[in-house]
């Protein structure tokens, strides 16, 4: 429990809610949809900074980017349009992941990036697509998803600092992807998330980024996997060598759920069956 | 701290700790439909809407529905005139203990106002954060089919308020 938790502050507008950051130090907490917040216990949070009405649940394009506001609901960006086509609606899956309709309608972008728990179902397919990150601050800083998701959560973002917006680039757009989660049950904590967009150009492979969550602690990038597509018409055997490469020498999380063995072959075969819905549209492979 | 917003449609206040929960100020005040189930965001069986969306009213702090519309299942309909889809989970047969449904109420209430003629994926999906520990949750999906349809057709048995529009 928040048990010196005293004030809320509802702030219209980025500038006001920094304000208020920086006028408390350390002694306030954002707060977005609240939904890890709820049970947290922190003596030292004396306020919070509700951040849900200051304009930030947009999503625009402009030139080169998608633009998506940080306060979003996971299930407005579920049910977006607009990113049920971007990408192969790679971001509108992730978001339908979460298996709740009532977490989903509070659980924001901002908060599932910045708690980025193992197996948060948001930062994998971010980094799948090249998103990075505006933070407001005392200057506005412009982060790779890269060196953002996973992060000890005031390592990259400041105490005083918030997460306003996630930009995709728009060269995105026409990737094709796929996006898997294997968990225990469908409301379990995700054990691997398989997170990947192609780019076809006459029917070879021109680009591919792989993404594993879940199994790891942090969502990483799988450049060896990368490498056995670009370049390649892609058969079966292509999207084997290329699962087997991605969980090569990873670091696997584990708790009780399932052994590190266990684990591995299950992100191979995961991988493997979502490079092959990918390319083939979702035709082929697993769920 | 001084809490204002909207509760079942009347403008309300209430002096709140900065720590309590929407579920312990509203079951406090005598608002009982909401239960506490987990209590952890699992189950949804203290689900309430806030702006016309349900949430899990146990992990929802009382000061972020500051200024907001909050819905609770006394807000759904009465005794007297009860909403389409109240009727139709009592005839359908879709309430055995009964825990469960005023937040599978409120789910579904939300789904027929953005979606009035849903699919089952539709129902599914909207309920699926509704934990039902007695039934096969078949009735309830039919429930809310029969729903749907008695509001579209707007004739619920000639009763006027189950129009399954904005919540009293
Ligand atoms: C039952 C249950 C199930 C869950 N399941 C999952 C799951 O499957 N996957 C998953 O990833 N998580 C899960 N969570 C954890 C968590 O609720 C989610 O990660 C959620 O997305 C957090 O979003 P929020 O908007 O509710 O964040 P909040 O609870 O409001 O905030 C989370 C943290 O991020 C900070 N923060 C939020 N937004 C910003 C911002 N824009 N700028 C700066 N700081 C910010 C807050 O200060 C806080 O420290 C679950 C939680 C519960 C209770
Ligand atoms: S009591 Fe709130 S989700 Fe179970
Ligand atoms: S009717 Fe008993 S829990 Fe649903």
């Amino acid at each position: 429990m928040l048990r010196n938790l005293k004030e809320f502050h509802y702030p219209a507008t980025v500038a006001e809610a920094l304000a208020i950051l920086q006028r408390f130090d350390s002694r306030a907490s954002v707060i977005a949809g609240g939904t890890s917040l709820g049970r947290t216990d922190d003596a030292k949070i004396e306020a919070m900074v509700d951040i849900s009405r200051m304009g930030l649940a947009f999503l625009k394009e402009d030139k080169v980017s998608l633009r998506i506001g940080s306060t979003n609901p996971l299930q407005a960006l579920a049910r977006s349009r607009k990113l049920g086509v971007f990408a192969g609606g790679l971001l509108a899956r992730a978001a339908a992941s979460q298996p709740s309709r009532l977490l989903r309608n509070a659980m924001t972008l901002g908060g599932s990036i910045v708690l980025s728990t193992p197996w948060a179902e948001m930062p994998p397919a971010l980094l799948t697509l090249d998103a990075k990150m505006i933070i407001a601050g005392e200057i506005e800083k412009i982060i790779p998803a890269e060196e953002f998701i996973g992060d000890s959560k005031y390592r990259v973002l400041g105490r005083s600092e918030i997460l306003t917006e996630v930009r995709v680039p728009r060269e995105m757009a026409s990737w094709r992807s796929g996006y898997s989660v294997f968990a225990r049950t469908r409301t379990d904590p995700a054990m691997v998330i398989a997170s990947v967009a192609l780019l076809e150009d006459r029917g070879t492979c021109a680009g591919a980024r792989i993404v594993l969550g879940g199994i790891t602690r942090r969502a990483i990038r799988c450049p060896a996997a990368e490498k056995k597509l670009v370049g390649k018409k892609l058969a079966p055997q292509h999207f084997a060598q290329a699962a087997r490469a991605a969980v090569g020498g990873i670091e696997v999380v584990v708790d009780w759920r399932a052994s590190r063995e266990y684990r591995l072959q299950v992100a191979e075969v995961v991988m493997r069956r979502t490079l092959a819905a990918c390319w083939s549209d979702g035709k082929e492979g697993a769920r | 701290m001084k809490l204002e917003m909207k509760l079942n449609g009347k403008d309300v206040s209430f002096e709140i700790a900065g720590p309590e929960l929407l579920l312990d100020l509203l079951r406090d005040n005598g608002y009982f439909g909401a239960k506490r189930g987990c209590d952890n965001g699992d189950c949804g069986s203290c689900a309430v809407q806030v702006d016309g969306k349900s949430i899990c009213s146990c992990i929802y702090f009382a000061g972020q529905a500051h200024g907001r519309e909050v819905t609770t299942i006394e807000g759904l309909g009465t005794m007297e005139h009860p909403h389409a889809l109240q009727e139709t989970f009592v005839e359908c047969g879709a309430v055995q203990c009964g825990f469960c449904i005023p937040g599978m109420l409120l789910s579904a209430k939300e789904l027929l106002d953005e979606c009035p003629n849903p699919k089952d994926a539709d129902i599914r999906e909207a309920l699926d954060g509704n934990l039902c520990r007695c039934t096969g949750y078949t009735k309830q999906f039919e429930a809310v089919k029969v729903a749907a349809k008695r509001i579209i057709e707007g004739k619920s048995k000639g009763r006027k308020p189950a129009r399954g529009g904005k919540s009293r």
